[in-house]
């Protein structure tokens, strides 16, 4: 008796958890969280060759992004975007290494929009535009000279998630922009400080 | 199994999308990729297949002031042919008029027709080109009474209207095109300082100059009765001003050309730099002469132009045995009535020697006085203002010569022309602009119509200009040579120049040596250094926020004794 009776509550247990399990998972399918805020990091691939000319190392931005849903399948998008690169002008004329200088280049975004979610289980697509204030300063290494200047322009940007939890995804992104400056130097007339990142990530849903 | 590959694919997709992304940002903004067909049907000419388009140019006439900013880009393709007050002649890569016209820039497409082989600029009124000029020829009005001639074969005098004069245009010119916004024009008008104080060994040049040896030259020249260029006269008139400076003890040499079929020779004294003698200063006149109808029989030519050859001969026997830093050259010009060909042939020669030509000073008809008080009219291109200026303010401290200052690059009827083609800068000094001598061009044109007072001020006043700019030397004397390289960093939004100046020691004992700055050729310069820098070399960094070049300053460098004594300044260096 004892026995079948510990039998019977394993049973009954594992009947419930197996339930409530599934129940939750059809729950979690159904539920859409009301807030994402996702952070990630990537490569930056500048789509003004003047860019990659003075910077051509890897550029790493890193990147702040929430969404607030609106309905299953809409929600409105707000973030901030950081790129700082190092590089080294262009040079014309007798070069000498004494008057070489490195330049520093620190980029700053407020991006936001709209975008569209398409979900399926764990797996979820987004992808969405808006526009894109940008502020840069660049700097020469060793002088008080710098520039700064500011953007406007269009994003447009595509997320990848795979939930790892009912609060954790982790994300994928691949986000384009066109920033046009109005602004350059003799080795660049027109600076354009777009192009598209691939970044990856973690999102917490609330 | 299957279900999450479903999710997995669209993924994979997007992912393959942002690498054909990552990829397209490898192009360029304007190269454009084409996919062509190994096999034409049409033989491609290599040029095309080497550089990506065909070339042909077009002449155009383009206005100096422009409605619109025309990109340093275009401008750099653009090949000037002759520069003007108020236009550009130049040649241009056919596709790059369709820009300029998009961009809105005003502009005439010039079509020479089918076997045009010179050009050439006339000045004079025309009101019936067809009639007027030879046969297939065809003009296009410039500006006023100045039109562009494109004729089959060079025009000679006797082919114009007798009051017309021109100029066969030979090619591209070593000027760089300057295309002005009104905002920007008011920077050519820039001025330099005028007030210089008169130097005593200057002073004591001036005050050797002879009227009564001038009038003699004048009338030497004139006793030959016509010195039209292709004539033995004109040769014996050059033998005379060539034993002239030899006899006055000047070094003296010819070099020869052929002019109207005729070798001909510009006679040329020289008075060597003790410093730099690759930096020259030149006082040319033209010695030939032509009178409508009788040149080859009476050309008398005394104001146009014994009067200027007059004043090169007078000057060489006063600079004769002078000591400058830098050489002055006295030239007497054949073949100019012809189409300035003794000038034309001088500077280009000039260029290719690569003398440094500090300034051009070109005496041409100086003795005809038509009012009192007279003044003499110093013409200069918009390069060469600073060489005006200088005469201007030389003459109120030598001579007190009223002075006329003009800034007219269509002004070309004379020697100094050419030196502007060259990139030189060059100055006409003439009695009057326009013209008021009524003998000109005529068998009228005598001694007896000048005014000898005139002519002997309009000489001191030059050879002031041509000793100051030349400098009697002077210790300690400055570096020989100065030599400048610059180095240009641009990062996205900025530039850095970075100038190394590096200079000869002087050759007389200097403890130190201060560095002058200027925006303009002998302009205003300004000391960079608070103390006399002991070492021979500086280098100066410069950030400019700019897509274009800014104007380049010039710099000089002068020599300082243990007692604080400053000598002359050096040759003039600009970073090119």
């Amino acid at each position: 008796m004892k026995a079948s009776c510990r039998l019977s509550v394993v049973i009954l247990l594992g009947w419930w958890m197996v339930a409530a399990g599934a129940g939750m998972a059809r729950a979690q399918a159904r539920a859409v969280p009301r807030v994402e805020v996702s952070v990630a990091a990537g490569i930056f691939v500048a789509s003004d060759a003047a860019v990659t000319s003075v910077y051509p190392g890897t550029k790493i931005p890193i990147a702040v992004l929430a969404d607030v849903n609106l309905t299953r399948y809409v929600s409105v998008f707000a973030g901030g975007r950081f790129l700082h690169m190092t590089g080294h002008p262009t040079l014309a004329g007798s070069a000498d290494p004494a008057a070489d200088s490195d330049v520093e280049l620190s980029v700053r975004a407020v991006v936001f929009g709209a975008r569209a979610h398409y979900r399926r289980g764990r797996f979820e697509a987004v992808a969405g535009g808006g526009a894109a204030y940008s502020t840069y300063t660049e700097s020469w290494a060793g002088t008080s000279e710098s520039v700064s200047g500011s953007a406007w322009g269009p994003v447009l940007n595509a997320d990848f998630a795979f939930g790892l939890s009912r609060h954790v995804a982790a994300i994928g992104r691949v986000e384009w922009s066109r920033l046009a400056t109005g602004q350059g130097s003799l080795g660049s007339p027109s600076v354009q400080l777009g192009g598209v990142a691939v970044l990856g990530g973690i999102a917490v849903r609330f | 199994m299957t279900r999450p590959k479903r999710h997995i694919r669209p993924f994979l997709a997007t992912v393959a999308l942002a690498v054909l992304l990552l990829g397209a940002t490898g192009l360029s903004d304007d190269r454009v990729l084409l996919s062509i067909d190994r096999t034409q049907r049409v033989r491609v000419p290599p040029e095309i297949v080497a550089t990506g388009f065909s070339d042909d140019r077009v002449l155009l006439c383009i206005d100096r002031v422009q409605p619109v900013r025309v990109p340093p880009a275009i401008v750099a393709t653009l090949s000037p042919v002759v520069e003007l007050r108020t236009v550009w002649i130049v040649s241009a890569p056919s596709s790059v008029v369709r820009r300029l016209q998009r961009l809105g820039v005003s502009l005439r497409v010039l079509e020479p027709p089918a076997g045009s082989a010179s050009l050439h600029l006339v000045r004079a009124r025309l009101t019936d080109p067809a009639r007027e000029l030879p046969a297939r020829a065809r003009a296009w009005p410039l500006e006023e009474g100045l039109w562009l001639v494109a004729a089959a074969a060079a025009l000679t005098p006797d082919q114009l209207p007798a009051d017309a004069s021109f100029e066969p245009l030979t090619g591209p010119v070593n000027v760089p095109v300057v295309l002005e916004t009104s905002g920007a024009h008011a920077v050519l008008r820039q001025t330099v300082s005028t007030s210089v104080a008169a130097d005593p060994r200057v002073q004591s040049l001036v005050a050797q100059v002879s009227r009564d040896r001038l009038a003699g030259h004048i009338q030497d020249l004139e006793s030959f009765q016509t010195r039209y260029a292709t004539t033995g006269s004109a040769r014996a008139a050059a033998e005379t001003i060539f034993r002239h400076f030899a006899d006055v003890g000047v070094a003296v040499h010819t070099e020869e050309f052929v002019s109207g079929g005729v070798t001909v020779s510009n006679v040329i004294a020289t008075i060597p730099g003790r410093v730099s003698p690759n930096q020259v200063v030149i006082v040319g006149a033209h010695y030939d002469s032509f009178a409508r109808t009788v040149f080859l029989t009476t050309a008398p030519g005394a104001d146009d132009n014994a009067s200027g050859t007059a004043g090169v001969m007078e000057m060489a026997r006063i600079l004769a045995g002078q000591a400058f830093d830098f050489t002055i050259r006295l030239v007497a010009f054949a073949a100019e009535e012809t189409g300035l060909n003794g000038s034309r042939d001088y500077a280009a020669r000039a260029r290719q020697r690569g003398e440094q030509v500090v300034g051009m000073l070109d005496l041409d008809m100086i003795a005809f006085v038509d009012r009192s008080p007279e003044d003499v009219d110093v013409t200069a291109n918009p390069a060469s203002t600073w060489l005006a200026d200088h005469y201007v303010s030389l003459a109120a401290a030598y001579t007190g010569l009223p002075v006329r200052r003009i800034v007219d690059a269509s002004s070309r009827s004379s020697d100094h022309a050419p030196f502007w083609d060259q990139g030189y800068s060059a100055v006409e000094i003439i009695e009057d602009v326009p013209l008021a001598n009524p003998y000109y061009h005529t068998a009228g044109d005598r001694f007896g119509t000048l005014n000898m007072d005139f002519a002997t001020d309009v000489v001191r006043t030059t050879l002031a200009v041509a000793a100051t700019l030349a400098q009697p030397v002077n210790a300690p004397a400055p570096p020989a040579t100065v030599r400048l390289r610059s180095q240009i960093s641009s990062s996205l939004f900025s530039n850095l120049e970075t100038t190394f100046l590096e200079w000869d020691r002087s050759r007389d004992a200097a403890v130190g040596y201060n560095i002058y700055q200027a925006a303009n050729s002998h302009g205003d310069f300004r000391k960079l250094n608070a103390a006399p820098i002991t070492g021979t070399s500086l280098a100066q960094n410069r950030f400019f926020r700019s897509t274009t070049m800014p104007d380049r300053p010039f710099y000089v460098v002068t020599a300082v004794d243990a007692s604080g004594r400053e000598g002359n300044r050096s040759m003039e260096v600009r970073a090119q």
